[in-house]
């Protein structure tokens, strides 16, 4: 039995040695095929990232859900004040566009809260460089039911912050009770558990605990003050990002979006930017 | 029908058996934790590749460029928090044992197996692909994407990149049971052979 066992093995492992000489001599065109198609097709993808860190679209690829047309924003000045670290005439800008939905964006900026005082210190107080935060709702979608338009919700409620001069206040509440829900626990990110549609309570409750005018809060939103205000930056942002993904940094010549969550690569890209100018 | 599903399970079966003997071998450790490494290596580089890329062909020092691609393992405990992250990381598992299996059937049959290699190869390649943030723009095919669809490149990567990983898990599993069931098969037989010996 045993013997009969091996000689199916050694009879089949023949076989098998057998076919694969004839499908190494048969692969060998197919393999020179796969192998061209796949350099090719990495010779694309990767042109494509040189080309498109290298240039700068003029032209916003962004689909804007809004039929209204808003007024399109100057790149290369200040948007809003309150949303500005350091001196608005500091020698050098440095500009990131996030999305709330976006955790990435959330990690740059717990990275830039958590070193502040390092921040201050080497750059903001100098006046060597200001920071600009530009908020967009770049990842809304239609889809509400997958919690996608949580992006516009919750850019307009930050917007309805800043017009009572609390932006900061309701932004690092918001980030850190969103890091702290979602984020630090693997929601959020790409092929995994997506955060849910976050109800008005998430927000009120954040609005309260920072001390804003719930009244005006309110109706801030049902006039859609804070929806203009992420519309417009989203369509303004198209047009210097080029639809490249979030977080999107750009500093004098140096652009670039993606983040790794380290506040070494924050210093490198200070670097960088300096380095372009 | 019946019979074709016996078959199958018995291959797993065997398949098993044949990566268990593998794993007695010290070749395969060594490939294993070469291969383990290198592919970890360019799965983080790759994982942010613009990122990485714009500093690297950036103007800063060369102590710092050095330091960057000292740094790309930093990134390690946040992939393997996501749901995402962990199944790439987990195929690179299975392709570095895959790769010390074929070094094994090499060493015992003196046979590469040309679908096993080409498979792995094939996966190892379209993961690298599907690697990277989709609404970040560090995906390898998010420049391409965005070409062809445009405004709904977001979405249209995240799903791409999702259907890349299947593909690379399919073809990797492929490769590995293939390359199980001939170390076992060869088990077998050069037991055979001794027995007539």
């Amino acid at each position: 039995m045993a013997n009969k066992k091996q000689k199916n093995a050694q009879a089949r492992l023949d076989e098998m040695i057998k076919k694969n000489k004839k499908a190494s001599q048969k692969s060998y065109v197919f393999s020179v095929i796969i192998i061209a198609v796949i350099v090719l097709l990495v010779g694309v993808c990767v042109y494509g990232v040189f080309a498109s860190s290298n240039s700068s679209s003029d032209v916003p690829q962004k689909k804007i859900e809004s039929n209204k047309t808003y007024k399109v924003l100057d790149k290369n000045t200040v948007w809003h004040k309150e949303m500005l670290l350091g001196d608005e005439n500091a020698k050098n800008h440095f500009v990131e566009y996030s999305d709330i939905m976006c955790p990435w964006c959330a990690k740059f900026s717990t990275q830039i809260k958590n070193h502040l005082a390092e921040l201050k210190q080497k750059y903001l107080d100098t006046n060597e460089v200001s920071l600009e935060f530009r908020l967009t709702d770049y990842l809304t979608t239609d889809d509400d039911s997958k919690g996608a338009d949580n992006s516009t919700r919750a850019g307009e409620r930050v917007y309805c912050a800043l017009h009572q001069n609390k932006f900061w206040e309701f932004y690092e509440s918001l980030i850190a009770k969103l890091n702290e829900d979602y984020y630090d626990k693997g929601i959020g990110y790409h092929g995994g558990p997506q955060v849910p549609v976050l109800a008005d309570e998430y927000y009120n409750a954040i609005a309260q605990n920072v001390g804003l005018d719930m009244d005006g809060f309110k109706k801030c939103i049902d006039d859609k003050v804070g929806y203009d205000d992420i519309k417009q930056s989203t369509q303004s942002a198209a047009y210097d990002t080029g639809n490249k993904g979030l977080p999107f940094f750009r500093f004098n010549k140096y652009t670039n979006s993606g983040f790794d969550g380290n506040w070494e690569t924050i210093e490198k890209m200070l670097e960088a930017g300096l380095a372009s100018k | 029908m019946k019979f074709k599903l016996l078959k199958i399970k018995n291959d797993l079966l065997n398949s098993g058996a044949g990566l268990l003997h593998g794993f007695k071998f010290k070749l395969f450790w060594i490939v294993f934790v070469i291969s383990m490494f290198l592919f970890l290596y360019l799965v983080l580089f790759m994982q942010n590749f613009s990122l990485n890329i714009s500093l690297l062909t950036s103007g800063i020092s060369a102590a710092k460029k050095f330091d960057l691609l000292l740094d790309v393992f930093a990134i390690f405990p946040t992939m393997v928090s996501q749901f995402f992250g962990f199944a790439v990381l987990f195929l690179v598992l299975i392709q570095s044992v895959n790769i010390g299996m074929l070094f094994v059937s090499r060493k015992i049959v003196n046979l590469t197996d040309v679908t096993s290699a080409t498979n792995s190869g094939v996966a190892g390649v379209i993961m690298m692909l599907g690697l990277g943030c989709p609404s970040c723009g560090t995906s390898l095919i998010a420049p391409l994407v965005a070409t062809i669809f445009g405004a709904s490149s977001f979405v249209m990567l995240g799903i791409i990149s999702n259907i890349i990983i299947v593909i690379a898990y399919i073809l990797c599993l492929y490769a590995l049971i293939r390359v199980g069931l001939i170390i076992y098969l060869a088990k077998i037989s050069l037991a055979y052979d001794e027995s007539i010996k």
